[in-house]
């Protein structure tokens, strides 16, 4: 079901872009992780809504925590109370996650099973090519040759991984949002983790597969990046337009020490 | 400070840790290979995942087996392509898909004696430095290594004093069957997964770029190449003095192998044609399966598309004629089965032969009484099948065994 609704379409979304492109791997993985991420742009520019408007309400929350430290019923009340005076639904942030991430899954799956190194990852591909959309069934092998690299194969250079390590790096540093000199050093400390830890996953994951999987993570984290600056007003920890509440800055959270 | 590092390094730990384990257990279950067989005067060569075995082929008692370095390793070997043998100087010659090598084995006189390496192409172990051996290599500071760059799927053909074999890397490969020496290379633009066919002074060579090349036997230079609808990844064959094959294209050509001629098309396929077509040359007969399970039996000379069967099923392995010409035995893919095909209606005859618990991705091999067919992705198994009733002889290794 999951290949069927899914992989199956990017599959084939991927072939036709790279039949229409003038039979460019790159530039059809381009292509088709930019139309990806378009698509999914109302639910991340939502998602980081969420994410700001909860932001702004931290020294509220606080502040209950503070209140009703001993009796966690009335405080889950009144921040849910909270939580709906301001607008937000408590799952906001979660639900477009969950929608992104089983697609992006999805265009990763569909771009190794596009590339198909192997003889078995060939055959594999034969079977999920729409026979209804003529030519597409003739381009298979797809050109996997790309400057230096072979696409279905891992970078020899390792130049991919790094721009992966550096663009993840840099996204992550904009989308995650400054905390508060207020704000719980244990959250702090995991979001600076986060901050290096993932990049450097990524990084890792880049050594193991495929170049053309690292060409996906850097495009997206292209656009990504790209999309915080044209929609910054909509992000967690960039200048607020309209707020009473500013956010804390990147160097004053930096510089937060927790309260004793 | 260095809580927050403890931190930092616990995370990456437990991430690369769930990686590589997940990592392990994908590659420990699926032996990526599709091995072939050969009979020859009633042994049994088979290449298969990490090892070269020898059987008696009436019995299927283990002869020997083989394999490159101390222990088996398949993640560093994994065998594709059907061995191959030169008579003249009784060598096995086998190549290895992830090991990027053609392995040159001494056959013996006695029956059970593992066989001697004769030679290794690349001669030398090349230890290159993991990460700056390509970087240093790109740079221009160190030499270009030796030998195939690619890996090795298709089987290579032994012609004379030669052995041609091509490779993912593009290059078609002869290499001197006494000494393992490059004589010649020649360069395609993509993958070469076919194993090449040689007639005379010429070689064939199927391209995953779409083309069919004509070579120099002598001095690997081009004579003619013919461009394809779609990628060429099975061998051609000779039928009626022609070459005929089939494509990605979803088409089957018959070209003249003086000229590369396009002296016929077959337009009406339906899915790509991987299996290397079956000839009988007798009834000027030539049957091509596709992978979505479509079998076309083709008149030679007429063109005429005598019958055409579809079944449930992928063919990607060659399949084999019964001595008699009247049947066609074709190994399923997906459902691991063997089928038995009627030459005259193309309706399957119904045999004992048992559904594989695997897939059937091998070429087909028989030595006139029995079939040999090497399931995958189950326990590594070679099964030897009677050929009139396709009931199984002896499987290896063996159910008692298991």
């Amino acid at each position: 079901m999951w290949d069927l609704l899914i992989v199956d379409p990017l599959t084939n979304l991927l072939l036709f872009l790279y039949q229409v492109l003038g039979n460019q791997t790159m530039i059809a993985v381009a292509v088709l992780t930019l139309l990806v991420r378009l698509a999914i742009t109302p639910l991340t520019l939502n998602q980081q809504k969420t994410a700001r408007k909860q932001q702004e309400l931290q020294p509220k929350i606080q502040a209950l925590q503070e209140k009703y430290k001993n009796d966690r019923d009335r405080l889950g009340q009144e921040q849910l109370k909270l939580y709906q005076e301001a607008g937000i639904s408590p799952l906001g942030g979660c639900l477009p996650l969950l929608i992104q991430l089983p697609l992006m899954f999805a265009l990763y799956g569909a771009i190794i099973r596009a590339l198909a190194s192997t003889p078995l990852q060939l055959l594999d591909l034969a079977s999920h090519i729409y026979r209804w959309i003529p030519g597409l069934s003739t381009l298979a092998p797809l050109q996997s040759k790309f400057l230096w690299m072979d696409l279905a194969l891992r970078d020899p250079l390792f130049i991919m991984p790094i721009l992966v390590v550096a663009t993840s790096w840099f996204q992550q540093k904009l989308l995650t949002p400054a905390t508060s000199a207020s704000a719980d050093p244990q959250a702090q400390q995991m979001t600076q983790s986060m901050q290096i830890t993932m990049p450097l996953i990524m990084g890792f994951f880049s050594m193991q597969y495929a170049a053309g999987l690292s060409v996906y993570f850097v495009i997206s984290n292209l656009i990504g990046i790209l999309q915080y600056y044209l929609f910054r007003q909509h992000y967690a920890g960039a200048p607020a337009a309209n707020s009473d509440e500013k956010p804390a800055t990147r160097a004053n959270a930096a510089k937060g020490k927790p309260k004793s | 400070m260095f809580r927050r590092w403890k931190v930092h390094v616990s995370v990456v730990l437990f991430i690369l840790l769930v990686a590589s384990l997940s990592g392990c257990a994908g590659g420990g279950v699926r032996h990526e290979s599709w091995p072939g067989s050969l009979v020859v005067e009633g042994t049994l060569y088979v290449a298969n995942v990490d090892r070269v075995q020898a059987f008696v082929s009436e019995s299927g008692g283990l002869l020997w087996e083989w394999y490159p370095g101390e222990t088996p390793n398949a993640a560093a070997t994994g065998f594709y392509a059907t061995p191959v043998l030169d008579p003249e100087r009784n060598l096995l010659v086998v190549t290895s898909l992830k090991g990027q090598k053609v392995y040159a084995l001494q056959l013996g006189t006695t029956p059970g004696v593992v066989p001697g390496v004769a030679w290794i192409y690349p001669a030398n172990e090349q230890n290159e430095i993991p990460v700056l051996g390509p970087i240093l290599r790109a740079l221009g500071l160190s030499g270009d290594r030796e030998g195939a760059k690619g890996q090795y799927v298709g089987s290579g053909a032994v012609a004379g004093d030669r052995f041609i074999v091509g490779n993912g890397d593009g290059v078609v490969y002869a290499l001197e069957l006494a000494t393992g020496k490059l004589a010649w290379s020649f360069q395609t633009q993509e993958r070469v997964w076919a194993k090449p066919l040689v007639i005379e002074d010429m070689v064939y060579v199927a391209s995953l770029d779409r083309t069919l090349y004509a070579l120099s036997l002598d001095d690997g230079s081009l004579r003619w190449s013919f461009d394809a609808v779609g990628a060429l990844a099975s061998s051609p064959v000779v039928a009626g003095n022609s070459l005929w094959f089939g494509d990605f294209g979803d088409r089957i050509y018959q070209v003249d192998p003086t000229t590369g001629d396009l002296l016929w098309t077959f337009e009406q396929g339906v899915d790509w044609f991987w299996s290397t077509p079956v000839v009988d040359a007798e009834s000027g007969r030539v049957y091509f399966a596709d992978v979505s399970g479509h079998v076309y039996a083709i008149h030679v000379e007429t063109h005429a598309l005598i019958w055409e069967q579809t079944l449930e099923d992928v063919f990607r392995g060659a399949g084999v004629l019964s001595p008699d010409g009247e049947t066609l035995f074709l190994p399923g893919h997906d459902t691991g089965m063997v089928y038995s095909l009627n030459t005259d209606t193309g309706d399957t005859i119904p045999r004992e032969t048992p559904q594989n618990p695997g897939n059937l991705p091998g070429d087909l091999s028989s030595d006139g009484e029995r079939l040999f067919a090497m399931p995958i992705l189950t326990q590594d198994r070679v099964q030897a099948y009677d050929l009139e009733y396709g009931k199984l002889v002896w499987s290896y290794p063996s159910e008692e065994a298991e």
